[in-house]
């Protein structure tokens, strides 16, 4: 190994093949550069010649330069470049190798790995043995006393896992052997889990020298912060301030089938000097309630998630109103207060009783209302026997109920109060009244309320009384400074009864406008919903795990062998013995209630690790890492070598040739497309016809002398003077720029493909003419069909054809320029068909309106073999006899050519002339 | 589809127009006409004077109102009935096909431009003219000769070797005048073969070298592959501005040889570079030839 700076090579002498690079020099500029071709007519002068000077050309300095630098590149990359050669231990003797391996070490594992396995392979080369010492795993777990190869080592490092709860440092301590001392490396987590890390420093460095290995960035932890006043809030701590930065924490659902799922994401951001900073959630209540886990974004540490239980959800609670609605006086009106008290605390809901029932609310609250009917009466009471929180406020109907009761029955039987009601109610502090208004006596320590400290100012007027009964003490849950009961409770089965024995308004009392009432409200729907689970968050008994946290902050679900935990464990970090995640209770009281425990502890406090002293070698994971530059080496030279063929394909000139070859290649496909853009561009300027190329060269070429001599004709005789013929592939081209496209049908001609018939309908659509001509009526039958028909059918199926008849007299293509009675090719017979014209009785003025493309047929079809009798040679000498009639006939044929092509771009012009004398009268009435 | 077709239908089209190559001839011959005063007879169907018939002559020939004026029969006769022929040879061979970053236009262009410049300015003389080295060879005269032979000299032609020599087995008419242009880089003994039968039948006129200005100048440096331009030749410059002195030397020699052939067989031997204008080098050979059909 041999070290330059930060660079290393493992195979120096790799590096004596930098010797040959002036050898390499001096022969690169021994060799001439290819030589530049040039065509050049005077090479027949040059033949004689003899150079005066034989030395070539020299290879330039830069190019040499480039070349040297690729070789020595080469050579550097195969002498094994490392980036920061590491050297991690120093003495001999048994190495130990302590991990964390918590839950702070997930993010970084695959880097302590990394970093573990490099130690491990130094040692092994050292030929020392290792002892390894995981400070998270379970103390009952398999010892790691024994010393192990550098191979057994890196094995059981390649096996281990992080685990989701800190290392037991404290553990390490006590087991440490005062004799067994190592050089020791101690790869940390950069964080003191239990205050013990500056015993561990102080008692490892005593026995040996001790290197430790920080992380680069220290983990952070999220904790649900306590449920308080309907904000759902996560607590994210880190261990060293310096910097502000903004922190994600999401919402995860936690779905029946295990997975997860982002539900809401909010930003808590750290000052410069905060270790702690808040994310507030504040979703709709659905949303809410489904919230089970909050997660730092990117964070994949069991510190970095942490699990919420049935305390955070929002309670939904329920109002029934028993109040006689007067006008809208809101202010007297107790349900008005209940609601306000509720807003911070639970979503409220109103509606009849069934309604809210159904809506499946925590607790009901039932403000003076007298007495239910009976059918209410027992589906409330079921409901509360299921577990419903109910709460009542007396008021002036309660207290006329119980009135009432006392004339009639005796004592109020209710089952829907805690109490039984003692007729008459209490006035205190009124004008008719001798006492003052009574204050609340303090909470007692079994109250729900413990630790509430009632107001001054709330002071009660007017109550209703509860009969005196032997139970009453232990079920009053507030009582008035003389001993009255205020607030009372019972149980049915699994739910709970309250009543308030004041109104919900202000007018028996100023507890409705106290803040005393909102926390009352509020401990009493804690306490009661949320299926009677003890608040108090003294959990005791057994609790079975559901699911797991796993160190890298995902869930998975308990498997069978986890054990369960005693309750106490719950409210503390998570151990090795009570592994994170969310529990449910096993047996007891709170059967079925599920806890979440999370890595930390909500009082826990993320401290970073003390200050090592000085003998301390520190160092940081992942900042020293023996990087192997090989490959980079090898690609830096890869890249020169391309950049050193361009230069030379530069200097011997055939850059550009490459460079279009390139961008052919890179063009490759759109080439057609422009030719064809091209060739139409071209055709457009000059109104070629164009024929379909049949692919058999025989009629290809007839078609084109024929158009030639269709074009040379009109040349001759007409104003007509269209450039030459243009063949025409169906498929490529644009068809828009031919004012007329002949199409000779042979019967091997492949139909169309469906895009180009579509092409062709256009065409006929938007005013073409298109010819086809089978070429063929010499073979035709009796029947009129020829083996030319039969193809025509097949080729222009598909097509978009107008109704067809045969020329009819009068029509425009017999007067168009010549008189003709008959269209001859170089056949006779058959009909010539065209578009058939509307029927008679239409009238002219619709016919010439309506008929589209004005009357023009955009075909012809026929199978007279036009274009044979039109072909002529470049001199204007025809090609082919004529069938019948000889010359006469070809003559015919070429004014039938004339007439077509003026057909096909004056239309119906022609016709329209015979319209003028009658205009013209008309003109003149 | 062929040329023809092409210019035949073109020409239909624009009935005045001419090829480009034959406007451009027509451009570079009107710079020459009028530098000189001539005195110009017609081509036989112009008048030059009634003379009496004599025995032999025709009945066509016989000048009947003429005749009807006197009692003698006369005969119209025009001048320069047998007019001259002038034959043009523009090599067509691949070397001409060359053309240099500071040239224009390619030789071969430029010989068939000065050509059909010359068959202009001798069609305007009345005289006839005839393209060696293409199938048609006929002699032409008069505007659609002109016109034919513009046809005829726009055509493309594969080049069949590198370099072009002037065909032998012309029927020269004796004392008739010729233009043989080319870069002459090729066999000078077949050139000269060439040009002994056109002495033999008493043919004077002009050698024309056509040069790009890189065959002159000799621009180029660093190694470099020559080759001809249909590649039938090569040459392995090491240092090719070495050979700079070295090549001007030998094309001076050759230029040499060349006049010194022209002087032997009383022709003139002249050099026209692509980048230079036309109207100069077209001057200088309608004089010549001119002169040697005063010298005649």
């Amino acid at each position: 190994m041999l070290t330059l700076g930060p660079l290393g090579f493992a195979s120096p002498w790799l590096l004596l093949g930098l010797i040959g690079l002036p050898i390499l020099w001096w022969l690169l500029r021994a060799t001439p550069p290819a030589p530049l071709r040039e065509r050049f007519p005077g090479v027949a002068i040059l033949l004689g010649l003899e150079p005066p000077e034989k030395t070539p050309d020299r290879t330039p300095w830069w190019l040499l330069l480039l070349r040297l630098l690729i070789v020595g590149l080469a050579i550097l990359a195969f002498a094994q470049p490392l980036l920061n050669p590491t050297k991690r231990l120093e003495g001999d003797g048994p190495v130990r190798l302590i991990l964390d391996a918590g839950w702070a070490s997930a993010a970084d594992w695959q880097d302590r790995v990394a970093a573990a396995t490099e130690i491990i392979d130094q040692a092994g080369r050292a030929d020392r043995t290792i002892r390894l010492e995981i400070l998270a795993e379970p103390s009952d777990a398999e010892r790691t006393d024994e010393t192990l190869s550098s191979a057994e080592a890196r094995a059981r490092i390649e096996a281990l896992d992080p685990s989701p709860w800190a290392p037991d440092r404290e553990a390490f301590l006590t087991r440490l052997n005062e004799e067994d001392s190592a050089e020791t490396i101690w790869l940390h987590d950069g964080l003191d889990h239990d205050g013990s890390a500056q015993d561990m420093v102080d008692t490892l460095v005593e026995q040996n020298s001790l290197r430790a290995v920080a992380p680069l960035r220290l983990v952070r932890a999220v904790q649900p912060a306590p449920p308080e006043g309907g904000v759902l809030s996560a607590i994210v701590q880190r261990a060293e301030a310096g910097t502000a930065t903004d922190v994600t924490v999401v919402g995860f659902s936690a779905e029946p089938d295990g997975a997860r799922r982002p539900l809401i994401a909010e930003v808590a951001s750290f000052g410069e000097e905060d270790l702690t900073a808040t994310a507030e959630f504040n979703p709709p209540l659905e949303l809410r309630n489904r919230i089970a886990m909050f997660a730092l974004d990117g964070a994949k540490t069991a510190g970095g998630v942490a699990l919420i239980d049935d305390r955070w959800s929002r309670r939904r609670v329920g109002l029934i109103s028993g109040e006689r609605t007067d006008g809208g006086q809101r202010l007297l009106s107790g349900t008005h207060y209940v609601r306000e008290a509720l807003a911070g605390i639970a979503e409220t809901r109103e509606g009849s009783t069934d309604e809210l029932l159904e809506q499946n609310v925590d607790a009901l609250i039932v403000v003076d209302v007298g007495a239910f009917p009976p059918e209410e009466s027992t589906a409330l009471l079921s409901w509360v026997e299921a577990g419903g929180l109910l709460i009542r406020f007396a008021g002036p109907t309660l207290a006329a109920t119980a009135e009432e009761a006392r004339a009639g029955f005796g004592r109020l039987e209710d089952p829907l109060l805690p109490v039984r009601l003692r007729p008459g109610g209490r006035d205190l502090g009124g004008a008719m009244s001798w006492g003052a208004p009574q204050r609340l006596a303090p909470f007692k320590p079994d109250s729900p309320f413990a630790g509430i400290i009632p107001p001054e100012d709330a002071a009660i007027t007017k109550q209703v009384l509860a009969e005196p009964d032997i139970d009453l003490p232990t079920r009053t849950w507030a009582s008035l400074a003389d001993g009255a009961p205020l607030v009372t409770s019972d149980t049915r089965g699994d739910g709970r009864i309250v009543l308030v024995h004041t109104s919900a308004d202000p007018r028996w009392s100023t507890l409705p406008i106290s803040g005393l009432f909102v926390e009352m409200l509020d401990r009493i729907i804690e306490f009661g919903s949320g299926n009677g689970v003890n608040a108090a968050g003294e959990s005791s008994g057994f609790w079975r795990p559901v699911s797991l946290i796993t160190a890298e902050g995902t869930l998975r679900s308990a498997a069978g062998d986890a054990s369960n935990i005693a309750g106490e464990n719950l409210g503390l970090s998570a151990t090795a013995i009570a592994p994170p995640g969310l529990y449910e209770a096993v047996g007891g009281d709170d059967a079925g209630a599920r806890r979440a425990h999370n890595t930390l502890a909500a009082d826990a406090v993320l401290t970073p690790m003390p200050e090592f002293p000085s003998s301390v070698v520190t160092d940081n994971l992942g900042s020293r890492t023996e990087t192997e530059l090989k490959p980079w080496f090898l690609a830096a030279a890869l890249i020169l070598l391309m950049l050193d063929a361009i230069a030379a394909l530069a200097l011997s000139g055939k850059l550009r040739g490459a460079v279009a070859g390139l961008a052919l290649l890179a063009l490759g496909s759109p080439q057609g497309a422009e030719a064809s853009d091209d060739k139409a561009l071209q055709t457009a300027l000059g109104g070629a016809f164009g024929y379909i190329v049949t692919g058999d060269k025989k009629t290809d070429d007839i078609v084109q002398r024929g158009l030639f001599g269709l074009v040379y004709t009109l040349n001759g005789r007409t104003s007509v003077e269209p450039p030459l013929p243009v063949s025409i592939d169906l498929e490529k081209d644009e068809l828009a720029v031919y004012p007329f496209i002949y199409w000779a049908i042979t019967e091997a001609q492949q139909r169309p493909s469906d895009e180009a018939i579509t092409k062709l309908n256009e065409y006929m659509r938007k005013g073409g003419m298109l010819m086809l001509d089978t070429r063929d009526q010499n073979l035709a039958l009796a029947s009129g069909q020829t083996p030319g028909t039969r193809a025509l059918k097949r080729l222009t199926a598909g097509l978009d054809l107008p109704p067809l008849a045969p020329v009819p007299e009068g029509h425009v293509l017999r007067r168009s320029f010549y008189l003709l009675d008959d269209f001859p090719g170089r056949w006779k017979g058959g009909g010539v068909w065209v578009e058939a014209a509307p029927p008679e009785d239409v009238n002219e003025a619709a016919a010439s309106g309506g008929f589209k493309n004005d009357g023009v047929s955009p075909v012809i079809v026929g199978g007279r073999d036009w274009v044979g009798a039109w072909a002529m040679n470049d001199q204007g000498r025809p090609l082919l006899p004529m069938g019948t009639g000889g010359e006469r006939q070809r003559e015919m044929a070429l004014r039938f050519g004339v007439n077509l092509i003026m057909y096909t771009y004056t239309g119906s012009y022609k016709s329209d002339q015979v319209h003028i004398p009658a205009l013209l009268e008309r003109l003149g009435q | 589809m062929n040329q023809t077709a092409r210019l035949t239908a073109e020409a239909a089209r624009e009935a005045s127009a001419f090829p480009s190559l034959l406007a451009e001839a027509e451009r570079a011959a009107a710079a020459v006409f009028g530098v000189h005063g001539r005195r110009r007879a017609g081509s036989g169907e112009t008048f030059w004077q009634y003379r009496q018939a004599q025995p032999g002559d025709s009945m066509q020939s016989i000048d009947w109102r003429r005749s009807g004026r006197s009692d003698e029969v006369f005969v119209r006769e025009t001048e320069w009935e047998t007019a001259q022929t002038v034959w043009l040879w523009a090599d067509d061979a691949a070397s001409m096909r060359f053309q240099s970053k500071k040239s224009p236009t390619q030789k071969s262009d430029r010989a068939t431009l000065l050509a059909l410049s010359i068959a202009i300015l001798l069609e305007r003389g009345g005289e006839r003219f005839a393209f060696l080295g293409r199938k048609d060879r006929s002699i032409r005269m008069g505007r659609a000769g002109v016109n034919r032979a513009a046809l005829l000299l726009s055509r493309e032609r594969e080049p069949e070797g590198d370099y072009g020599y002037p065909p032998n087995e012309v029927l020269y008419t004796g004392g008739s005048r010729a233009v043989f242009m080319s870069d002459f880089f090729g066999d000078l003994d077949k050139l000269k073969i060439a040009m002994t039968e056109a002495t033999s039948r008493r043919v004077k006129g002009v050698l024309l070298q056509v040069v790009d200005p890189a065959e002159e100048v000799f621009p180029y440096k660093g190694r470099i592959l020559f080759e001809s331009i249909a590649g039938g030749l090569k040459y392995d410059a090491d240092r090719a501005e070495s050979l700079h002195d070295a090549y001007r030397t030998k094309l001076a020699e050759r230029r040499d040889t060349l006049k010194l052939l022209a002087r032997k067989a009383g022709w003139r031997f002249a050099i026209h570079r692509t980048d230079q204008p036309v109207s100069p080098t077209l001057l200088m050979l309608h004089q010549t030839l001119e002169n040697a059909r005063a010298n005649r």
